[in-house]
């Protein structure tokens, strides 16, 4: 009896078929015109597709990295799409696509720069977005920790909303606050300054990667050279091989920039103004609480920090206590004969009452001493 | 002579490759249950709020040192690096040496512990837990191993009560935070962090964890899970790999007042080698260290560089400071098969030649 293939199995195959006749296709066509394609990597494409389709039917534990290992399969197939797309298959022609390759990652990068220079010009993605590896995982990572839930940030981006909410929250922030409502107007008003604040921390910390990118690119062209000239270094064989190199050129040129002060400082920009920015958020919340009569975040500290305090003089009592008992334990007649070298080391130990009943009786002793909490013997902390 | 020697039929067979190794490894990845850590029997033996103080259970065959050893783990990341999996753990290797050892797992803290300070934790829980081994063990001191930062706040221990502290060991352990090499340090001197701790209460572990991936992005978010599909053919090598992103994200949040004096007083002024350091109401010299130090760090540690640790030279009260370099980075230290070998035995004697002296 044939084995039954399991879901997994025949998606897996017919995935691999699919790629198979993809490349097939293409190289006839390449063969036939002689041409290059430009298709938008369907071969990267099929593999989002089939993750789709397969990403249900892995237990939690696998779905993370399989994203991760999907996502970066995607932006790998890309680089190995383009190289492929070189008409004559060896050699010096290869070399012509990785310059070409270089050359529009250059190219992305200078519009990214450029694009960032301007007030509220839009960030090209596709290539840049490899670039954008540390920024987007800031953005997801802070998601969670933006003044109110949701994607609110990103209604706001102004790349994509355009001039148009800019000069809209301009306006908006000219108004001068009058009448009753000043108060709250203003409040809304220093949300609304700090959130641009951020958009252009955040902006200035972007250029300072993407110029940095550059420096990347150029890196790479450097280190192809350098492997060319030298008579010691064995050529590339594999896809892997050159984004190996890649990745060293982005770490060497990230590296220098990540050491420099004007790194350092837009780094520090950028979280100091999501942290303004999300604790005016919090303020504004909190002002919304205390109007339905619920409990703010400032009432909740208070409490916790007074708690603390409490909890410290306690274990500070309870400590002092303790002390005053082995004295008093060492003081008493009918302590038990300890050899002199063992009394010393163990004196603590050895005490009466035992060990247990010492913290119990300890911490009785203490909730006398401490009137703020009641007393809840036999337990400690 | 071109740089590249590659024709599209083997960029086509690569890539083939690499789809069949991806769909074959999400096969083994429906398999994969949950990834069990900490895999040394241990017990508890002392609680206080979310710290829980640990035993190994020692093996019956060895002849155990008498004084036991406390593992200081750091608050960023827990402490079952130490004892990952059977042949990778720090702790086990520690067990076979002989020693007897103890463990603070410091917790989860959440918002109820926001106003946790350094001294809560360096006077306060690491205090009560060094004394509660003290107890059970009849010792007037006792042997710690203090790690990363728990290596800092080992020290800062040591300096505060020496009394209590028989032989210290400290690895991978940041001392001076000022070394140029030291990119975190760098990154932090421009962060406010009064208005960081103010506005979020607890630092979530999430900005640590992006911190420390962009140290190296395109390593550590990239090219580390393109290997990772090289391996996805083999269970054993995707549970590894799994087990290690787990403790890699696995990260507590930090709690608020700690985080702001060890950002302040620690990276941004550096006085635990400058001066001025204060543990709640005690200051902190290092001059005060007096008992045996043994001082390990990773020649290629890129979170805590060499310099940082190797700063401790000098500046303690003891003639009997050793240093001991590992081949190896931040992580390796504990998990790479070479620090099984090397890592705990060196502990081990050095401590039994501290504690057994020959006369």
């Amino acid at each position: 009896m044939p084995k039954q293939e399991s879901p997994a199995e025949a998606w897996a195959e017919q995935w691999q078929q699919a790629q198979r006749r993809y490349w097939d296709a293409w190289m006839d066509m390449a063969r036939e015109t002689g041409q290059q394609h430009d298709a938008a990597q369907p071969w990267a494409q099929s593999l989002e597709h089939w993750w789709k389709t397969m990403s249900g039917t892995l237990p939690d534990s696998g779905q993370d990295l399989m994203h991760h290992l999907v996502g970066l399969g995607k932006a790998y197939f890309s680089l190995a799409e383009g190289l492929a797309k070189s008409d004559t298959p060896h050699g010096d022609d290869m070399m012509g696509a990785v310059s070409r390759w270089t050359e529009q990652m250059g190219e992305t990068l200078r519009n990214m720069t450029s694009q960032l220079q301007q007030p509220f010009g839009k960030p090209p993605g596709a290539a840049a977005t490899f670039w954008d590896l540390p920024l987007d995982t800031w953005q997801r990572t802070w998601s969670a920790a933006m003044p109110f839930p949701g994607d609110w940030m990103k209604a706001l981006r102004p790349e994509d909303a355009g001039a148009d909410l800019h000069a809209g929250l301009e306006r908006f922030l000219s108004i001068p606050a009058v009448g009753y409502t000043r108060e709250a107007q203003e409040q809304h008003q220093t949300l609304a300054r700090l959130m641009l604040d951020y958009q252009q921390a955040l902006r200035e910390f972007q250029l300072g990667l993407s110029q940095s990118g550059l420096e990347a690119v150029e890196d790479f062209r450097r280190l192809l050279t350098e492997r060319a000239a030298s008579e010691d270094a064995e050529p590339l064989t594999s896809v892997r091989q050159i984004y190996d190199l890649w990745v060293d050129a982005c770490e060497n040129a990230y590296a220098t920039y990540a050491q420099s002060d004007e790194y350092a400082e837009r780094y520090g920009r950028m979280v100091n103004a999501l942290m303004a920015l999300k604790r005016q958020g919090a303020r504004l919340v909190d002002e919304q609480l205390e109007a339905m009569n619920m409990p703010t975040r400032r009432e909740v500290s208070t409490l916790q920090k007074r708690l603390h305090e409490t909890r410290r003089e306690q274990h500070a009592l309870r400590a002092e206590i303790e002390r005053l008992n082995e004295r008093l334990a060492a003081l008493a007649p009918d302590e038990p004969t300890v050899s002199r070298p063992a009394r010393a080391a163990t004196k603590r130990a050895t005490r009466k009452p035992t060990p247990k009943a010492a913290p119990k009786s300890a911490a009785k002793t203490a909730s006398k001493t401490a009137p703020k909490k009641p007393a809840r013997p036999g337990r400690r902390q | 002579m071109s740089p590249i020697d590659l024709r599209p039929d083997q960029v086509l067979e690569e890539l083939s490759g690499f789809g069949r190794k991806l769909s074959h490894g999400m096969q083994n990845l429906m398999t994969v249950g949950d990834i069990p850590t900490g895999v040394t029997p241990k017990e508890i033996i002392h609680q206080e709020d979310k710290m829980v103080l640990y035993r190994f259970q020692p093996p019956a065959s060895k002849v155990q040192n008498p004084v036991p050893v406390l593992i200081v783990y750091a608050l960023v990341n827990r402490p079952y690096m130490t004892d990952l999996q059977e042949n990778r753990s720090t702790v086990r290797g520690l067990l076979d040496a002989g020693l007897d050892v103890y463990l603070i797992d410091w917790g989860y803290p959440d918002r109820a512990d926001r106003y946790l300070t350094l001294d809560d934790y360096i006077n306060g829980y690491l205090d009560r837990a060094v004394d509660v081994i003290r107890k059970r063990h009849r010792l007037q001191a006792i042997n710690v191993l203090g790690i990363c930062q728990g290596g800092t706040f080992s020290l800062c221990y040591a300096a505060m009560h020496p009394d209590k502290v028989a032989n210290l060991v400290t690895m991978v352990t940041p001392v001076d935070f000022h070394t140029p090499d030291n990119l975190l340090s760098k990154w932090v001197r421009h962060i406010d962090a009064d208005l960081v701790v103010d506005t979020l209460g607890n630092v979530p572990g999430e900005m640590l964890n992006w911190t420390f991936l962009t140290l190296k992005p395109w390593r550590l978010m990239g090219q580390k899970y393109l290997d990772m599909v090289e391996m996805l053919d083999d269970p054993k090598q995707i549970d590894n790999f799994l087990r290690m992103e787990k403790w890699i994200f696995d990260s507590p949040d930090q709690a608020g007042e700690a985080y702001r004096q060890f950002i302040k007083d620690f990276y941004q002024q550096n006085r635990l080698i400058e001066g001025g350091l204060k543990i709640g109401e005690r200051e902190v010299d290092l001059r005060n260290v007096s008992m045996p130090v043994l001082n390990i760090y990773a020649t290629e540690d890129h979170l805590v560089p060499p310099a940082a640790s190797r700063a401790l030279k000098g500046r303690l009260g003891t003639q009997d400071y050793t240093e001991q370099a590992f081949k190896g980075g931040h992580i390796g230290i504990y998990v790479s098969g070479r620090a099984q070998k090397e890592v705990p035995p060196a502990i081990g004697r050095w401590i039994d030649e501290r504690t057994y002296p020959i006369d």
